[in-house]
């Protein structure tokens, strides 16, 4: 997985790469902590994602609520790659392909 | 590029599941091993094809997910086998089984290897898997994925579609183990369709939240003509570790997740043990169990002591919480017992595969019977346990169960039977090993000990005690000594074994009907419930277990059965033991006795003492060396106030009294054998004063 995140004016936008996957797990777990410490509106770009496990769909969920709690947003950006999309959708996580979770 | 590597915990855990997996896979290839021998004697049963098949699968599939690579690759080629005769391709033969537990030996040598205990054999390996190819055609297997395969599924017989329930909670290891649950709805995807659905509602907060842990869980809906079987079979490399349950929506339900019937049925496990029971238990090491019950120990010596300070106090309330604690001490005691506890099934199965190959050996054949399987006993016990009975089992393979010839000519079955059960019996455990050989002629021991010089040529022995002669050190009759049995040295260690349980062993054999010998065993080795009586200045405890009433005993008593040591108990006549005399306590004899009336194997028996103190929880200690010999004593307990009681054995001082009173009928003093049961020490040192100094281990 490599990692780059984009802070706009309101929102803080997070490239994932690669294999988001247990081995990574950790380290996602700290890129989303530092993106919700920003208290911007966090923006998931999957773009170029080859890979998204369940250690990785579960973070995102604790991620969106918190931004949620923090009376923010988390999204999913609508350019992911039909096969993660899919993936998410097979794994029961039906409203990931609107960018919900 | 920033690449997060697997943490260290994760790798710890990866070792830990790795021991949980051989640990495991121990159990399943025991099962195995029954199965296949269960097999070999109903070769048309599917079902336990069936069972033998998963439990081949099980190890092919969790091996190659640990790390186990050569022993997953070595166990696929078994149950591409065994997938064959599953499928009606190939049939069960006996030497596909003979073949098949070959394999299943190399399958535990290969498990401990990988644990770093043992050395494969490549050889061994590779010519168990020649002739499995020889025997069945099937060309060798390649190496095994570590992802999980979909098994190949089998219709319900009806080929009808139906709807299925599942639940699938993981453990919060399952990511860190390796496995993924996409993969899991990948292969039930093959069997149908499938809605998914995830449940985030154990997802903690961010902060809180162990990104390798898994806590998403799911519910499910299959629709497939597979059986419940099957689909559980998707789930074989994780059951372990997640909670599971599949069950069939009735056709009218609903078909969303939603209507799913909240009372869940109860599926058996894959090898018959129930879900719940499995799910409700947790793995814990003998040695902390040992732990346990030696703190326990500790304790009731203390709360001993601490009865005895609340006796002598005038302060209530140190009486009322002495008490409590006694009650709270002795529940403890009682659950951690409890905890020690095992069937003995285990135990008994292991010696199907040893009839099987001595079987084999000897070209005799037998069938081996086993009843009371359920019976439970203390660990320790069962522990030492094997040894002596697979000396008995050979011993009555080799010497007592003839050639398949020999049998016919004396007209019974050819097929001959060894009957291994196991019965509770008061606080003991009665083991007994039949078998339906030649018997043991008397003649041939009684001479025999003679020859040895362990008897005169003039001793006139009961049956029994001739048989009890095979238990004495270097005594052998067998005319040669074989691989299997009659180095002379077995049957001594036999009952060194019982006997450092504080068990005995009774034979009985009937000359061409066969033999019978009988282990009687003591529940458990730590404590037990005692009552404490007192006889002069000394402390016994006769086991509660055997304890049936009290009852006065007056000079008149004594006058009116003119000195003869018998009670008349509601018109019951029972014989009683002086204990007093027994022991030669010095000291007048008070006005009125007590006699403790005990349940013994040979009938009821009264003990005489001066007082019965009461109920006392005991922690038995093994007397020293010195003691040992001494049979009528189980043991030694301490008492509250730092003396010694000695633990009685009431069946030993029984049955002692018999062979004393049957010797003396006969004129003969009781010394008829080498090591006649009476030669304790009648002045056992100490015993007259209130500590005693008998050495404890």
């Amino acid at each position: 997985m490599s990692v780059s995140v984009e802070h706009q004016e309101a929102i803080c936008v997070v490239h994932l790469d690669g294999e988001i996957a247990i081995p990574s797990a950790v380290e996602l777990k700290s890129v989303l902590l530092q993106a919700l410490d920003s208290g911007k509106e966090i923006r998931l770009d999957l773009e170029k994602a080859t890979e998204l496990d369940i250690t990785a769909l579960q973070l995102f969920w604790a991620a969106r609520r918190g931004a949620i709690d923090a009376g923010s947003r988390f999204t999913v950006a609508g350019d992911a790659p039909e096969h993660i999309l899919r993936g998410a959708v097979d794994s029961g996580f039906e409203t990931f392909s609107e960018g919900l979770l | 590029v920033s690449q997060v590597n697997a943490a260290s915990p994760a790798k710890n855990t990866a070792d830990r599941f790795k021991q949980v997996f051989q640990e495991e896979a121990r159990e399943v290839l025991v099962e195995l091993e029954s199965t296949l021998l269960e097999l070999n004697e109903n070769q048309g049963d599917g079902e336990l094809v069936g069972k033998a098949f998963r439990a081949l699968h099980t190890i092919k599939g969790s091996g190659s997910m640990f790390g186990f690579d050569r022993l997953a690759a070595f166990t696929h080629n078994l149950e591409n086998a065994f997938d064959e005769i599953r499928t009606g391709r190939l049939a069960v033969t006996s030497k596909i089984i003979d073949l098949s537990l070959s394999a299943l030996d190399q399958m535990k040598v290969m498990l401990e290897d990988a644990a770093g205990e043992g050395a494969t054999e490549d050889a061994t390996s590779s010519d168990i898997l020649e002739r499995l190819q020889i025997l069945t055609g099937l060309p060798k297997a390649g190496p095994v994925p570590t992802s999980q395969p979909a098994l190949s599924t089998s219709a319900n017989s009806e080929g009808v579609t139906h709807k299925w329930h599942i639940q699938f909670r993981p453990g919060p290891d399952l990511m860190r183990q390796g496995s993924d649950p996409r993969l899991l709805f990948r292969d039930l995807r093959q069997l149908g369709s499938l809605q998914v659905q995830a449940d985030m509602g154990a997802v903690p907060l961010m902060g809180e939240l162990d990104p390798e842990r898994c806590y998403v869980s799911w519910d499910m809906v299959l629709t497939t003509s597979a059986t419940s079987e099957s689909i559980r079979d998707v789930f074989i490399f994780v059951e372990d570790c997640c909670e599971l349950t599949i069950e069939q929506i009735p056709d009218e339900a609903e078909d969303t997740v939603d209507a799913v019937p909240q009372e869940l049925g109860e599926e058996p496990s894959r090898f018959g043990r129930r879900r719940d029971d499995r799910e409700a238990s947790i793995r814990v090491p003998a040695a902390k169990l040992d732990q346990l019950i030696n703190l326990v120990g500790e304790l009731v010596t203390v709360q001993a002591r601490m009865n005895e300070i609340a006796a002598n106090s005038d302060n209530p309330e140190v009486a009322a919480i002495s008490e409590e604690i006694d009650r709270l001490t002795s529940a403890l005691r009682e659950n951690s017992m409890s905890i020690r506890m095992l069937p003995i099934r285990a135990t008994f199965e292991r010696f199907r595969r040893l009839v099987h190959d001595l079987a084999r050996e000897l070209h005799k054949t037998v069938e081996l019977t086993i009843e009371g399987a359920d019976t439970e006993l203390d660990k320790t016990v069962i522990d030492q346990l094997n040894d002596p009975l697979m000396h008995l089992i050979r011993n009555s393979m080799d010497h007592g169960i003839e050639s398949p010839e020999a049998r016919l000519a004396a007209g019974k079955p050819a097929v001959a039977n060894i009957h291994l059960s196991a019965r509770h019996a008061g606080a003991n455990v009665l083991i007994r090993i039949t078998d339906d050989g030649g018997g043991i002629a008397s003649e041939a021991v009684r001479k025999r000990a003679v020859q040895r010089g362990m008897i005169s040529a003039d001793s006139q022995l009961t049956e029994a005690e001739v048989f009890a002669l095979i238990l004495e050190p270097g005594f052998s009759t067998a005319l040669q000594v074989t691989d299997v049995s009659g180095r002379g040295v077995g049957m001594d260690v036999v009952r060194q074994r019982v006997e450092a349980l504080r068990g005995r062993i009774d034979i009985a054999s009937k000359t061409g009907e066969g033999t019978s010998v009988t282990l009687c065993l003591p529940l458990t080795m730590a404590i037990i419930d005692g009552l404490l009586v007192r006889v002069g200045h000394a402390y016994f405890v006769l086991p509660l277990a055997n304890t049936l009433e009290c009852i006065e005993l007056t000079r008149q008593d004594i006058e009116k059965a003119n000195g003869k040591h018998l009670a008349n108990v509601r018109d019951e006549i029972i014989p009683y033991i002086c204990l007093r005399e027994q022991f030669n306590i010095q000291g007048e004899r008070p006005e009125r006795e007590q006699i403790m009336v005990a349940e013994t194997e040979q009938g009821r028996y009264g003990f005489v003492v001066d007082q019965v103190i009461g109920d006392h929880q005991t922690v038995i200690k093994s007397l020293g060396r010195f003691y040992r010999h001494v049979q009528i004593i189980s043991g030694a307990t301490i008492l509250g106030n730092g003396s010694v009681a000695l633990i009685l054995d009431p069946h030993r001082l029984a049955q002692d009294a018999i062979r004393s009173a049957s010797l003396s009928a006969r004129g003969h003093p009781p010394h008829g054998t080498s090591r006649p049961a009476s030669s304790y020490p009648k002045d056992v040192p100490g015993l007259e004063t209130p500590t005693m100094r008998v050495a404890l281990e």
